[in-house]
């Protein structure tokens, strides 16, 4: 974990997490591009289509991390420095929080060029890209983060959820729970009956969000904060959770479901609990334990409510 | 004659020799890095409540001021370098130095322990720039983006502390041009509470940064004389804050301590983060008599930490 692994092509050196990652999604782009082309799309706009989604993703997820982290583009004595490390890849990262709605929009852009409809469009990339998010989970120890609290159990120690850190201590990989959390919800995601454009892509929003707010909590890495202690990538599970929620909603609205009073009433008090919560976690003498399975039962029940209603409103428009 | 007064100058000299040679026994740390120390040794801690070995002294005593418990540590120093700080990141690598671009956050006991401290207390959280807005750290500047909110504790390397008060950007970078080669850490948080032994803080006192009028868990830092300090943590109750001290009792509890070392108090008391950031680590010993580092004050609620200050041994 103190060594970040380095390689060298030619005169460039980069990280071996930036180079697997790079590869990974070579191979993400390629499954789209011959989803979409099972869909009627030429192999040209689709390769544009993987690759203004993943350029805007990269741009979008890099710009937002640099503006929460600003301290960047100053030196020590707080003068501007100007944008440039802003484009040095040896410095900062990537925030999932802007790369989300930068994928969206840079496939959209492309699909309005192209007359598709991007529901539908997306609806063919969600599954790779969910496969793309969990392999870069599973390599992300190897860019120095991905580790949440020590291990107390030994047996655990040597599986995969075990990093060793710079003391020889076992920490837990939080990074690869996420990606097999992530696994499950390409699966689920694959699996389901949901023939309506958009729908794979709002389950595939609705699992990812409710997934991963547990797991970033236990991270112990450098994790990227605002409003002091709030942690960002759950903020915006909270929000993905909750446009999704208000998708599902309307869709559900339009195939002739009920208005819902329910479905937001439930919807707010797991929101409002799972922000308690994370309070408890810093202030309450609760066990941690006791909070997260709390935590996990209220995203178990979100999910469920949402992916039913989800799921009920395919059969009211069929 | 001659004879016995070259006698005795020899052995007078052999005297002062060898206790220069004990006075540099030790290795002086490096100020200029998180280099970690020698770990304090077993046998050095006399009881729950003290540690005294060559080259530092601890001693622990606890009270109750407004029916809040707290907890008070007198650091005896020979060395500048023992007093140290320590990054959150230190706990999983131990070369890692302060960084401007880390969040990380660790558990106060791993921090202490990583670092070898004999005692370790919370810095000002160095990782939120909105409240810790100038920093240096074992001679490293880090950051200066001070708006004037906020006294600066300087400790220059000679452990002595100095006090610029309001400090904004500007104030910061001329006192720096000026002194950037004794300096040896800078913490903003403050404020300064006890000058020359008098508490600063009236009972009106109002500073939003810190939320100085609730009752909450309190950490200080002091300097008694040249090398001769004091850590103070107060307990209380982060949920609620009603079972704490506000900042003007915690400044009078501060002042009163202050006089227990002599009729002149305290040089200067400098109030760190507080709430569940409050957090004073040493070893005790535990149930199965093993010594381990614990969180004296309030143990049963621990909030991960930027950033400690400890005070080291230097005994190999």
């Amino acid at each position: 974990m103190s060594e970040i692994p380095v390689i060298s092509i030619g005169e460039t050196r980069v990280t071996l997490f930036a180079l697997l990652a790079g590869l990974f999604f070579l191979a993400a782009a390629a499954a789209v591009t011959v989803r979409l082309r099972r869909r009627e799309w030429k192999t040209g706009p689709a390769v544009l289509f993987c690759l203004a989604a993943g350029l805007l993703g990269l741009a979008l997820g890099r710009g937002l991390f640099f503006v929460i982290r600003s301290e960047y583009f100053l030196d020590p004595m707080g003068q501007f420095v100007g944008l440039a490390p802003l484009f040095d890849f040896n410095l900062g990262g990537v925030t999932v929080v802007g790369v989300i709605p930068g994928v969206f929009l840079g496939g959209w852009i492309v699909c309005r060029a192209f007359g598709k409809n991007a529901a539908e469009t997306f609806d063919a990339a969600v599954v790779p890209g969910l496969l793309l998010f969990a392999a870069i989970l599973f390599i992300e120890p190897l860019s120095g983060q991905g580790y949440g609290p020590m291990m107390t159990r030994p047996a655990f120690c040597w599986s995969p959820l075990g990093i060793q850190n710079g003391w020889g201590d076992w920490l837990l990989s939080v990074s690869f729970v996420e990606g097999v959390l992530l696994l499950i919800a390409a699966g689920i995601t694959a699996g389901l009956c949901l023939p309506l454009p958009g729908s794979r892509t709002l389950c595939a929003a609705v699992l990812l969000s409710c997934m991963m707010i547990i797991p970033e909590s236990l991270r112990e890495d450098d994790v990227l904060r605002i409003f002091i202690f709030a942690r960002v990538t759950q903020l915006g599970c909270c929000v993905l959770l909750v446009v999704s929620a208000a998708l599902i909603w309307y869709r559900s609205i339009r195939s002739g479901m009920g208005k819902g009073v329910l479905f937001w009433g439930v919807l707010v008090l797991a929101v409002a609990l799972l922000i308690t919560g994370e309070f408890a976690l810093d202030k309450a003498e609760w066990p941690d334990g006791w909070i997260y399975l709390g935590m996990a039962l209220i995203l178990a029940v979100t999910a469920g409510m949402l992916l039913n209603r989800l799921i009920r409103s395919q059969r009211g428009n069929a | 004659m001659c004879k016995s007064c070259l006698s005795v100058l020899l052995a007078a000299l052999l005297l002062a020799l060898s206790a220069c040679a004990c006075a540099e026994g030790f290795t002086h740390l490096d100020m200029n890095s998180t280099a970690i120390a020698p770990a304090p040794k077993d046998e050095c801690y006399l009881s729950d409540n003290e540690y005294k070995d060559d080259s530092i002294h601890v001693e622990l005593s606890e009270g109750k001021y407004a029916g809040v418990h707290y907890t008070m540590a007198h650091v005896t120093i020979s060395d500048p370098s023992q007093l140290r700080t320590i990054p959150a990141a230190q706990v999983n690598n131990p070369k890692a130095e302060f960084s401007v671009f880390s969040d990380k956050a660790a558990p106060a006991v791993r921090m202490a322990q990583s670092a070898n401290a004999v005692i370790a207390i919370n810095g000002d959280y160095i990782t939120i720039p909105r409240i810790c807005q100038i920093a240096m750290r074992q001679g490293q500047q880090i950051r200066n983006n001070g708006n004037g909110s906020f006294d600066v504790l300087v400790i220059d390397r000679n452990g002595d502390f100095g006090i610029l008060p309001a400090c904004t950007k500007e104030d910061y970078v001329e006192y720096y041009n000026r002194h950037a080669d004794s300096m040896y850490q800078v913490f903003c948080f403050g404020p300064a509470i006890v000058l020359d032994g008098r508490s600063t803080i009236p009972k009106d006192y109002e500073n939003g940064y810190i939320i100085s009028w609730e009752q909450t868990q309190r950490t200080a830092i002091a300097q008694i004389g040249p090398l001769e300090y004091a850590v103070i943590t107060s307990d209380g109750d982060a949920v609620f804050h009603k079972a704490g001290l506000d900042l003007h009792s915690f400044s009078l509890l501060c002042e009163g301590i202050g006089y227990r070392f002599g009729p002149e108090g305290f040089k200067i008391v400098y109030n760190l983060d507080g709430g569940n950031s409050a957090a004073l680590v040493f070893k005790r010993r535990d149930e199965n008599g093993n010594l381990t580092y614990q969180k004296l004050n309030v143990p049963e609620r621990e909030r991960d930490l930027a950033d400690m200050i400890c005070f080291v041994s230097l005994v190999p």
